[in-house]
């Protein structure tokens, strides 16, 4: 059977919690063991919805001690000391035990060009940090600039969307170091046509949960019509793959 | 065990899947691939789904007696796997909607997507077409993507007592309570458990808050991918009967015509 490494995981109880809905890491963890999923990359509501630092603090406290959890950060450029600077977030990411971060730019406020990001990108390009941004974050035209602008730093781009593909395809083709994560990238035939046309290392496993279904979302993966090979790297070998570059 | 199954990514061939909520041919906004009749049952058959019932992109965005008629042919074309919703336009008489009932016992009901149409699920100008829909007593799948339109759907439901409706994509967030209110509150009501993103647990939420019997299998291929929503089910935290009512058994009930 298929194990998958879930790359695209929210944590946390929300101020508006929806019945049934699991959000709590224990709550996750049932979800996990129901769809098959052996672990999954996480990151805290609350850095979404309020303060990065106070976020990123409170994953060690939702996870406990289970070792099926791995920490992601949310991070931001500083210019006011409102978050670390690039070379202090790599040593406090190293101490944590943090092997991705996560970029929210149209919910924090802040521009994805070089004058902008472009020193904590290359903190990220020296160290082989993945940085994970979901697309409602982006235009299309702003991920082809990421891909272009940082050619060093690897982006797995979560929640893609069903209907994006005509967009996704020209990015994928020109930018080597773009992802898609696959939770929603879930048109009819949607992960065979990227296998077939840019190959299985481009697609990495991610539910959405708590917004997404991880029972929908790996199932998707089991009965695409692709080789068990193409599979099995979507669904943990790719994402393994990246974190193992990770050099901190 | 069905949950077994899908978690070797088998195809369920051993239950009775029947999909209420299919379309055929392209979508002008973006890519659908296989969206034909052949590639509609190749996918069909990779994960195990007897039988669909689908309506015509072409009837709900263009020419809807175009599209009608591309629905008869995939219907003809494979008989006992594809089955078809007629659709009605607004803006023309057809002149003769009650054909595809008389002509064609392959076409089982009517889909209405008053959103692409530019228009109310209840305007008056789709109630020709219904009430040759209420004189067969065949279900209406209506796509449905707010509180407003689920109201609409009441509406309907009031005035056309022999029809059973169908709310389209039923778990999305912002409109999940007005569902279960329009199930509880109308017999002729049901929903379908076509969604692009929903939240784990959208199945568990629906069958416990409306009752089994009111949920229905729907994947919305080849406008997405039904791999998807047979993780969703298959894997829910539901009996095993729960299941089988809600990928099949439910369908074949209210489906007068099969």
């Amino acid at each position: 059977m298929i194990n998958f490494i879930d790359a695209n995981c929210m944590v946390g109880k929300r101020m508006h919690s929806l019945e049934g809905v699991p959000q709590t890491a224990e709550e996750m963890q049932a979800v996990m063991d129901r769809s098959g999923i052996s672990h999954a990359i996480v990151y805290h509501c609350i850095a979404l919805e309020s303060d990065i630092v106070m976020g990123n603090g409170c994953l060690d406290e939702e996870i406990g001690t289970s070792n099926r959890f791995i920490k992601q950060w949310v991070v931001m450029p500083s210019f006011f000391e409102e978050f670390y600077q690039p070379a202090q977030l790599l040593e406090k990411m190293k101490q944590n035990h943090v092997s991705s971060v996560r970029m929210m730019p149209h919910t924090h406020g802040y521009s994805t060009k070089p004058y902008s990001i472009g020193k904590l990108m290359d903190a990220f390009a020296e160290c082989n940090v993945p940085v994970f941004i979901t697309m409602n974050q982006l235009s299309f035209d702003d991920l082809y600039a990421l891909g272009t602008n940082y050619p060093a730093v690897k982006f797995v781009i979560c929640e893609p969307g069903y209907r994006g593909a005509r967009q996704y395809a020209p990015i994928l083709e020109n930018c080597k170091n773009i992802y898609l994560e696959t939770s929603n990238y879930c048109h009819h035939n949607g992960i065979k046509d990227v296998c077939r046309t840019f190959g299985a290392e481009r697609l990495i496993f991610g539910s959405g949960m708590p917004n997404g279904s991880a029972t929908a979302a790996t199932s998707i993966v089991r009965y695409s019509d692709i080789s068990e090979e193409e599979k099995m790297a979507i669904a943990s070998g790719n994402i393994l793959k990246l974190l193992e570059e990770v050099s901190l | 065990m069905i949950a077994d199954k899908v978690l070797k990514g088998l195809p369920l061939d051993d239950i009775d899947i029947f999909d209420v909520h299919g379309h055929l041919s392209g979508e002008p906004r973006f890519l659908t691939p296989d969206s034909d009749a052949d590639g509609i049952v190749k996918t069909m058959d990779q994960v195990g789904v007897n039988a669909i019932c689908l309506s015509s992109m072409t009837a709900l965005y263009a020419k809807p007696e175009k599209g009608n008629d591309e629905v008869i042919k995939a219907v003809q074309k494979y008989p006992g796997r594809i089955y078809g919703y007629v659709s009605p336009t607004p803006y023309y008489e057809d002149g003769d909607f009650e054909k595809y009932f008389t002509d064609h016992p392959g076409i089982l009901g009517v889909k209405l997507h008053a959103e692409c149409q530019q228009t109310v699920i209840d305007d008056p100008r789709y109630f020709p077409a219904l009430e040759i829909a209420d004189h067969y007593g065949v279900p209406v799948l209506i796509h449905t993507w707010s509180v407003d339109e689920v109201k609409r759907i009441m509406n309907l439901a009031e005035r056309y007592k022999n029809c059973n409706f169908i709310i389209a994509h039923s778990a999305m967030l912002v409109y999940r309570d007005a569902c279960v209110e329009a199930c509880k509150k109308y017999e002729n009501i049901f929903v379908d458990t076509a969604a692009s993103y929903t939240f784990e647990g959208a199945i568990e939420y629906m069958v416990s808050k409306v009752g089994v019997e009111k949920v229905l299998y729907g994947s919305d291929l080849a406008f997405y991918d039904c791999r998807h929503t047979i993780g969703k089910i298959g894997l829910a935290q539901i009996s095993e009967t729960d299941k089988i009512k809600i990928f099949g058994e439910n369908a074949r009930r209210i489906f007068n015509r099969l």
